[in-house]
Formats: structure tokens, C-alpha cells, sequence
């Protein structure tokens, strides 16, 4: 059993977590020749009810194609857009710890600085500023209209097969 | 409770550093509640090696205000759209770090995965072709990228070639204009407060002084203030990067100039060609313990493509950087604060960094330590990994045609970049920090350019039926091609938006 690629995997348990597991693995996986076997164990207790979760599980619904307003009625979900403690830090106190930012940025750098010039920019502090982002962060041509796009036009994925490369 | 803020602010060295440091900050103070002061003698000539520049210098020009073009002219400077490296893995070879992506990740999993299997199966085409910055590049083409993600065009990003003294001119004016004073005169004294061992004061030749409460040191590889004064310690980073010498010289353009920096491998050291509007600067980057310095001039001489315009300038450096950046109630900004070989074209954007650093962590009249503790931390950080990307350069090569090379092979290289590079050999994995520097497609870049090759690639990209991948490469090579092809030419760019007067 050594080299070449992994081609069997077993999940030991069901439930939440070896279900998830699976469905992530089969998901990025298809079509590259793994098998993935769930063995669901006898004895264990069934996970809880409810769950609440964060928003960051909207990134892997979408990795596995869950269409959330679906999953919304057939699961009987509800929204939620942060946590309200009760009673703490201290009696009578209900903070509501919300999911997003607070407000906007304000000017070329931060605005605590008494006196700053504003600047006609918002963004981040650079720092990492970068040779090569996904995105040009430098001046950039933004024309529209689909002429110029399909002049430079980069096979878009999901409709590739549909793209005729030049010759 | 805000403390009360600095009124004084005094910056000694005005080359590039040191009024990108003052144009910066008079950017964001108000200059009438702290006051910048900019000490520089004109008997004191500047390094400006740093002529060559990466795409962050956008933000800082961005966030200064600056019209692009009008600094173009101005700097007589070129566009950049990478770096070639001319026999770094061996003699013969070359490669160029694009500023740009491979092709197009498909299905989750990054392009090169896909390249790696197919040339597994028998195609040679090198990732090269799947880049429109290296294809452009090559053909001597240029235009500006465009913003719509379903363009080519949005795949990669451009720097400049400039004269950077000329660039700290460019800013000198935007300072001055925002309030910043300047004086002349040769700083001969630094007077500390017998307490806390902070400055207090300058003294120039003339007798006059300057005080302050914030002092910026951009007096270069001396340190004036950050070491002569404050005796701060270096840390030498010669065992890695045992370059330290320099001779630079300009010549005579030859041809249109090309929209990339050039960096040849030679015995003990490289060679950096970088074309601007009316001049090419060429540069010799040598170690002194493998080699003469009159052959590295020679060296150099010999391999200038137009005829030298004056007599080559000597540079002495100790590659490494200063223990603490921010010591007391000084930061060092450039050359005083470290020196990195301008291999990556890094310099500038050290000084960026540093300069943006000191905004974010901008001190009231405490001078709060957290605050230092985390400003020396994080840049801390943006000199090792600048360091550790530039020593894969002389780790990862076939070279051993000189004792220089046997020595950069057989070295020992910090813990992080021997973990990095065995995760990319095993298989290909090149991500490491969103929040670096250089990501995925510069390591990638310079990783099999250097003839690191991985010995698999994600199982990932098997999900793809080969013929189907195939004819999804063919696609976006073609489409490069294409793109590249319908690009102006650079020279032709430059004319159209930022011919400088004189050329």
C-alpha cells in the first residue's frame, strides 16, 4: 500500500459530520476513480436537533450546489444574523453579537488620525500589496459592452464547451 | 483617551525614501497641528537602485493622489510586466516571473494541477503559454489590463520602470506643496535626552538644530540616526544571500525598450537590466567572498547591450536588517532599516511598506510600546518573507559551474522556505498566505522556473476527462495568443500616454 493515489475511503459514522464529509468528498471529487463507503455505527447516539450555524457554512452549501432557499423550506430553517447574549457580561445586559461590519472605512488611511486629509479612496491599508491578485489592483480599462469582452474573452467555466477558441 | 499628537515630525535623507516618508505623511496629517521637517544636503548623493518596481506601487500612488501618467513622463519611466531571469537554474536558461495568473482554475482546483497532469501524459508546452503577460512580454507588447473578470485582459497587472531619484523629485513637489519644510544642510550631530535615551534633536553643519518628537531615518545604509545614534544592531543575513557588493552604470538604450526587468545569472552574483525612456540602468550584484571587484566591473562592462554613460558607481551592503525598525522615537524607512538585493525589485515596496506600516500605527505623543512592538513585528515579517522568496532564487538551481553556486546549493535556507518547498515538490501546493507578498502565482512562477518540479499533482484535476482538459488548454492558449497578439506595442503605449519631454 504505498504510492499512487488514494483510491478507497471509509467514513467510520454517520450523522452530521461523516455525512458532510462525504458529500465534500464525493462533491470535489467525481469522476477521479475514489470510492467513499459510509459506515454508519451502531450505538452512537444520534446528533442534536438544531443546529445553528455561522455564515462561512454558506461557502461549503455552495461548494456542494445546496441551493440554501431550499434547503430553507425542506429542512425548516430560519435566518439568523448573529447571537444575543442574555445576561452577560453582566445582568440586565443583552448584546447582540451581529454577523457584519460596523460602519464604513473613512479616507486614504484611518481617520483617528486628528486632522487627516480625506483622500478619495476607501480600501485597505496596504501592506501586502500584491504582484499578481486574481484581480489587476492596478489602473485598469473597464469598458462595457460585449464587443470588447469577447475580444480578450476568457472561456467562462461551466460554459467552456460552449466557447469557440480562436484560432 | 487620545493623547496629545506629536507636533514635530523630522525626516533626515531625502532620497527616495525619505520623501516618499514625507509626501506620505503630509498625505494624512494636517501639517499645520504637527509640523514635517525634511532635513537633506545636496552634497550627499542617493542610492536609487530601486529602479525597477511591482504592482503595489499602484496603491501608494493611488492613495497619494498621483496621476500615473503624469509621473510616467515625469520619471521617464516604462511599463513593467515581470521579470526574466536569464541562467538562474543553468546556464543557457531562462524563465520570466509574470505579474499575472497561469490560464484558469477550473472545477476548484488551480490551473497549474492541470498543466501538471497533461505534461505527465506528453505535453510539453511550457505554463509560459498560459500566461498573457509573459506571451505580451516576449512579443514586446503592452497595453492596460481591463477590469471584467471574463476578459483575458484582467489577468494580469503592470509596474514601472523608473528613475527613482527622479520619483523622490516627483514627490518632493507633492510634499512641499502639502507643507512639508525642507532644509539643507549636513546632519553632524544627534543629540539625545539624557532620561530616555530618546532624540532630541539634530544638528547640521551650519550649527542650527532641529528637534522633534518623531524622528525618521532615511539616511541610508549608515543608519545616522537609527544606529550611529541609538546603536539599534543588524542582523546579517550574508550566510543566505552572500551578495554584497554592487556596481551600477547606465547606458545607452538599444531598441525600443522591452516591458520587463532583466536579471542574468553570472559566476558569483547577477545583472539587472532595466530599461527606462532614455536610458537602460544596468547593475552587477556580486560577492565580495567569491569575487574581485575588478571583475565584477569588468563583468558588468561587458555585458551591457549600448554603450555605458559614465564610469561605474561601487555599492557596499550587508544584506540583512535592522534588530529594531522602530527604536525609541525613530523608524528607519529604506536602506537604514534593511537591505534585501533588488532581485524581486522589492526595494521600493519595502519603503512602501514600512511607510504604511507607520501610518497604520501612527503614535500620539506616548509613543506607546504595543504599538512599536507590533509596527517592528509585522515588518518584521515583510523582510523575511521578501527574503526567504528572493533565496529560493540561488537555492533552487542546477548551477554548479562556479564555488558561488556550489555554496548557494548546498545551504542551509531558513525553516519556513525548506517547508514551502518541499510542500511543492511533494505536489504542488503553492498557496500559503492570502496576506503575503507574493502568493500562489509568484511562487509558482519562480518554483518551476528554477526547475522545482512537483512530483504530483491535486487528484482533483483527474475529476476532468483528459481529452476534455486538453481541449480546455488548447482553448486558453490560444486565447493568449490571440490577446497578446492584439496588444500595441509598448513603445507604442508609452507614446501614446507618457512619452517623457526629452525623449
Amino acid at each position: 500500500m504505498t504510492g499512487g493515489p488514494v483510491r478507497n475511503v471509509v467514513v467510520a459514522g454517520g450523522g452530521l459530520e461523516g455525512w458532510a464529509v462525504a458529500a465534500a468528498l464525493a462533491n470535489s471529487l467525481r469522476g477521479a476513480g475514489v470510492t467513499i463507503t459510509v459506515t454508519e455505527l451502531a450505538g452512537i447516539a444520534p446528533g442534536p436537533a438544531a443546529e445553528h450555524v455561522l455564515p462561512q457554512t454558506l461557502d461549503f452549501f455552495r461548494h456542494l450546489g445546496i441551493d440554501a432557499a431550499a434547503l430553507v423550506q425542506d429542512a425548516g430553517a430560519t435566518f439568523r444574523l448573529g447571537t444575543r447574549r442574555r445576561d452577560w457580561p453582566a445582568p440586565g445586559i443583552a448584546p447582540l453579537v451581529a454577523f457584519g461590519r460596523y460602519g464604513a472605512d473613512v479616507g486614504f488611511i484611518l481617520s483617528i488620525i486628528p486632522g487627516a486629509r480625506g483622500c478619495p479612496r476607501t480600501g485597505q491599508l496596504f501592506g501586502h500589496g500584491d504582484g499578481s491578485e486574481r484581480k489587476p489592483n492596478c489602473p485598469a480599462i473597464s469598458r462595457g459592452g460585449s464587443a470588447a469582452v469577447a475580444a480578450g474573452a476568457w472561456p467562462v467555466p461551466g460554459q467552456y464547451a460552449h466557447d469557440e477558441p480562436a484560432a | 483617551m487620545n493623547a496629545p499628537h506629536l507636533e514635530r515630525i523630522v525626516i533626515v535623507g531625502g532620497g527616495t525614501a525619505g520623501w516618499m516618508t514625507a509626501a506620505a505623511l503630509a498625505r494624512v496629517l494636517d501639517t499645520e497641528r504637527t509640523a514635517i521637517e525634511l532635513v537633506e544636503s545636496e552634497q550627499i548623493g542617493t542610492v536609487g537602485v530601486g529602479e525597477a518596481t511591482i504592482p503595489a506601487i499602484h496603491d501608494f500612488n493611488r492613495r497619494l493622489g498621483i496621476d500615473e501618467r503624469d509621473m510616467m513622463r515625469f520619471t521617464n519611466a516604462t511599463f513593467k510586466l515581470g521579470i526574466e531571469f536569464v541562467d538562474w537554474r543553468r546556464p543557457g536558461d531562462a524563465y520570466l516571473h509574470p505579474f499575472g495568473t497561469y490560464g484558469q482554475d477550473m472545477n476548484g482546483v488551480a490551473f497549474h494541477h492541470y498543466w501538471l497532469k497533461h505534461r505527465e501524459l506528453g505535453d510539453a508546452t511550457p505554463i509560459e503559454a498560459y500566461s498573457l503577460p509573459h506571451v505580451a512580454s516576449k512579443l514586446g507588447r503592452f497595453d492596460y489590463p481591463e477590469t471584467d473578470p471574463r476578459s483575458v485582459r484582467s489577468t494580469y497587472s503592470y509596474a514601472f520602470h523608473f528613475d527613482a531619484s527622479l520619483y523622490g523629485q516627483y514627490l518632493r513637489r507633492l510634499a512641499e506643496g502639502l507643507g512639508v519644510r525642507r532644509t539643507e544642510g549636513r546632519v553632524v550631530d544627534v543629540g539625545l535626552r539624557p532620561d530616555d535615551g530618546y532624540i532630541d534633536q539634530v544638528t547640521l553643519e551650519s550649527g542650527g538644530t532641529i528637534g522633534g518628537d518623531l524622528f525618521i531615518d532615511c539616511s541610508g545604509f549608515r543608519g545616522l540616526l537609527i544606529e550611529q545614534a541609538l546603536a539599534t544592531g543588524y542582523e546579517d543575513w550574508r550566510h543566505w544571500l552572500p551578495c554584497d557588493r554592487a556596481f551600477a552604470v547606465p547606458s545607452e538604450n538599444v531598441g525600443d525598450p522591452v516591458p520587463h526587468t532583466r536579471a542574468t545569472a553570472h559566476g558569483a552574483g547577477w545583472q539587472w537590466r532595466i530599461p527606462l525612456q532614455h536610458r537602460t540602468g544596468n547593475g552587477h550584484v556580486f560577492s565580495s567572498a567569491f569575487m574581485a571587484e575588478d571583475e565584477a566591473r569588468r563583468i558588468l562592462l561587458e555585458n551591457i547591450e549600448g554603450r555605458a554613460l559614465d564610469e561605474p558607481r561601487q555599492l557596499r551592503f550587508v544584506p540583512g536588517k535592522r534588530r529594531r525598525m522602530w527604536n525609541r522615537n525613530c523608524v528607519a524607512v529604506g536602506l537604514s532599516g534593511g537591505f534585501l538585493e533588488p532581485l524581486e525589485s522589492t526595494s521600493i515596496y519595502l519603503i512602501q511598506a514600512a511607510i504604511m506600516k507607520l501610518i497604520e500605527f501612527f503614535p500620539d505623543r506616548r509613543l506607546a510600546a504595543p504599538d512599536r512592538d507590533e509596527f517592528n513585528r509585522q515588518l518584521d515579517r515583510k523582510f523575511d518573507e521578501v527574503r526567504d522568496f528572493i533565496i529560493l532564487h540561488y537555492k533552487a538551481t542546477e548551477r554548479d559551474d562556479t564555488e558561488f553556486w556550489k555554496y548557494c546549493r548546498a545551504m542551509d535556507v531558513p525553516d519556513e522556505l525548506a517547508r514551502r518547498i518541499e510542500l511543492f515538490r511533494r505536489r504542488g501546493i503553492a498557496s500559503h498566505s492570502p496576506a503575503e507578498l507574493f502568493i500562489e502565482t509568484n511562487w509558482l512562477a519562480v518554483y518551476l522556473g528554477q526547475g522545482i518540479v512537483p512530483a504530483a499533482y491535486d487528484p482533483r484535476a483527474d475529476c476532468l476527462p483528459a481529452a476534455e482538459t486538453a481541449k480546455r488548454l488548447a482553448g486558453m492558449r490560444a486565447h493568449i495568443r490571440k490577446a497578446a497578439e492584439s496588444l500595441p506595442a509598448h513603445s507604442a503605449t508609452i507614446a501614446r500616454h507618457c512619452a517623457a519631454a526629452t525623449t
